[in-house]
């Protein structure tokens, strides 16, 4: 601290104080700002470069299928792996980034007591949820995105000679991106609401971990035994992407990735997933409403 | 610039706050009690993060309960605990603090660079805030308080962790801030001869009430006095000073003379002279805010109790 001679000596660089007389931007531009700042954190940018490693990783593990899909799809008459499955079929990777990184938009600001920073400033406990939540999702939506992006490059490459071709791919591309942005959001809901209980990362990492090895195992283990009745449909409401599986079964007019066909039940699965969000934003809603800053 | 009327905060079984009822005038303003004695529950309240059980306060004429978000766009915290993420440096936090304080992105880099310099971090500000001393991380908890050009800052016990020479440095950049950046600052110690080294006007206050709220001066006019220290004989000297008719008391090898006005700078200096005494001291000592709570004046007693 006494390091700076100039400190003890009267300061040489000091050009003396100014006052800022610039727009002052207030609330919007504070969520923009909490929204950026954990989106880029999300992917460890701007921390230390261990912080950027396990995002980084992941990212690339999604990403591996989609690159060998397009490959095996450009120099043979296979199809590449539907958009609408390949968030199901990588869901291990998927929710171990999640598990890694919704503690990490969330965990630290608890447990340094960065929240009393935010709190002093003009924005709300629900603006910094909601920018928080938001960062999140478009984090997870980015790494859903890109595989799918890379497939529909090679799709596009080697296969389609004619306008319609082009169409075609970019609509079934299009209905995968939306399937995609409803898991981003469903997922980031479900991983924040449960890591803002905690200052602990680990604990969340396991909790989240856990909800998700619990639910799918059930619902894993009832549709194989139920094959496609209503029942085996009941229980994939539990498990994050038998939901989402059987939403977009239902929503998009899709084929289901998984044996567990929603059938009947179609708008239960729709309603389930708008019932897990407004459930998660709710507990985050309460759960900041009574942490002391 | 800061009105507080019959302010209560109880929580269950503990009552933070007493029909506490002051004006805070611009300037450095000090705000001084025991640990508990509520100092933290007000500037919270003033920040609007509490809501009050009863009675309200104004800051910057506006209401922190329900214009929260106005004042908060004009003022500034620095919190008393720790609340540094260890994994960003300095640049990185203070830069994203001014934006989220509503400064756009090249406003909030330079702001950033500046306040970082004017609280006395340099290169370091690019290094993880995990690897700087506790004096450091006191700077950027300032830093980021002042990055949005506030009109107002709370500082929570600034001083708290750190040893006698960054205590030293802290105050005199509170003391700047105040002064030279023009910023008036409520600034809270459980110390009062420290806080009184910086402070224009203080305010005390003890279990939730106020002791006494009033300008610095006032503090210490009644017993500005001088402290004479010399070799030997020193009761020889206080009895001379008596008969000359210069008011004084012994406090251990130290004489502490009243001054009333320049004549008596000379008498002491004959007086030392005369007797052939050798003086290692001559020190203007303004009585610590301690001593005037020593024995307080009966109007003060009486201010208390009605309070």
């Amino acid at each position: 601290m006494s390091s700076h001679p100039e400190l003890a000596a009267g300061v040489i660089h000091d050009i003396g104080y100014r006052h800022y007389d610039g727009p002052r931007l207030g609330r919007r531009h504070a969520v923009r700002a909490v929204f950026v700042h954990s989106l880029r954190g999300v992917y460890g940018l701007g921390r230390p470069a261990r912080a950027k490693v396990l995002p980084f990783l992941l990212l690339a593990i999604v990403c591996a299928p989609a690159l060998i899909s397009g490959a095996v799809t450009a120099v043979t008459p296979l199809p590449p792996i539907p958009y609408v499955h390949y968030a199901y079929y990588l869901q291990i990777a998927v929710m171990v980034f999640l598990a890694a990184q919704a503690p990490q938009v969330v965990t630290g600001d608890l447990r340094f007591r960065t929240l009393s920073l935010y709190f002093s400033r003009p924005l709300e406990r629900d603006d910094y949820v909601l920018a928080k939540l938001a960062a999140l999702a478009t984090g997870l939506f980015a790494l859903l995105a890109a595989p799918l992006l890379i497939i529909y490059v090679a799709v596009l490459l080697s296969h389609t000679h004619a306008a319609s071709d082009v169409l075609n791919e970019t609509g079934r591309l299009l209905v995968g991106l939306t399937g995609v942005a409803v898991d981003a959001v469903l997922l980031a809901a479900i991983g924040m609401a449960i890591s803002a209980f905690t200052r602990v990362r680990a604990f969340a990492v396991v909790g989240i971990i856990g909800l998700y090895l619990v639910t799918s195992s059930v619902a894993g283990i009832v549709g194989g035994v139920t094959r496609a009745s209503d029942v085996g449909a009941a229980f994939g409401l539990l498990s994050p992407f038998s939901l989402l599986d059987g939403f977009q079964a239902w929503a998009l007019r899709v084929q289901a990735a998984t044996p567990l066909e929603p059938g009947r039940l179609g708008w239960a699965y729709a309603l389930v997933v708008v019932v897990d969000v407004a459930l998660a934003v709710a507990v985050l809603h309460w759960r900041y409403r009574r942490i002391e800053s | 610039m800061i009105a507080v009327d019959r302010l209560t905060m109880r929580y269950p079984g503990v009552t933070a706050l007493d029909e506490l009822t002051l004006e805070i005038p611009p300037g450095i303003v000090g705000l001084v009690g025991a640990n508990g004695a509520g100092k933290t529950t007000l500037i919270k309240t003033l920040l609007g993060l509490l809501r009050a059980t009863s009675g309200g306060v104004r800051v910057l004429g506006l209401d922190p309960a329900r214009q929260g978000g106005g004042v908060r766009a004009l003022v500034g915290y620095m919190p008393e605990h720790d609340c540094l993420p260890p994994d960003l440096s300095a640049t990185e936090l203070v830069v994203h603090m001014a934006r989220v304080s509503g400064l756009p992105a090249t406003a909030a880099r330079e702001r950033a660079a500046d306040t970082l310099r004017h609280v006395g971090l340099y290169e370091e500000r690019y290094r993880g805030i995990g690897e700087y001393s506790t004096g450091m991380k006191q700077r950027v908890k300032l830093a980021q308080a002042l990055v949005h050009d506030p009109r107002l800052v709370f500082l929570d016990e600034p001083t708290n962790g750190l040893d006698p020479a960054g205590r030293t440095e802290m105050l005199a950049l509170v003391r700047r801030i105040g002064v030279d950046f023009g910023i008036s600052i409520l600034v809270s110690s459980h110390h009062l001869g420290e806080i009184e080294r910086i402070c224009t006007h203080v305010v005390v206050i003890d279990g939730g009430r106020l002791l006494r709220s009033s300008p610095i001066d006032r503090f210490t006019e009644r017993s500005l006095a001088l402290a004479i220290e010399v070799d030997e004989r020193a009761e020889e000297l206080a009895a001379r000073l008596a008969l000359a008719g210069v008011r004084c008391r012994e406090d251990g090898r130290t004489l502490l003379v009243d001054v009333r006005d320049d004549a008596t700078y000379d008498m002491i200096r004959d007086a030392v002279a005369d007797l052939g005494l050798g003086l290692i001291r001559l020190e203007q000592g303004r009585h610590h805010i301690e001593d005037v709570f020593r024995d307080p004046q009966p109007e003060e007693v009486a201010r208390v109790v009605a309070s």
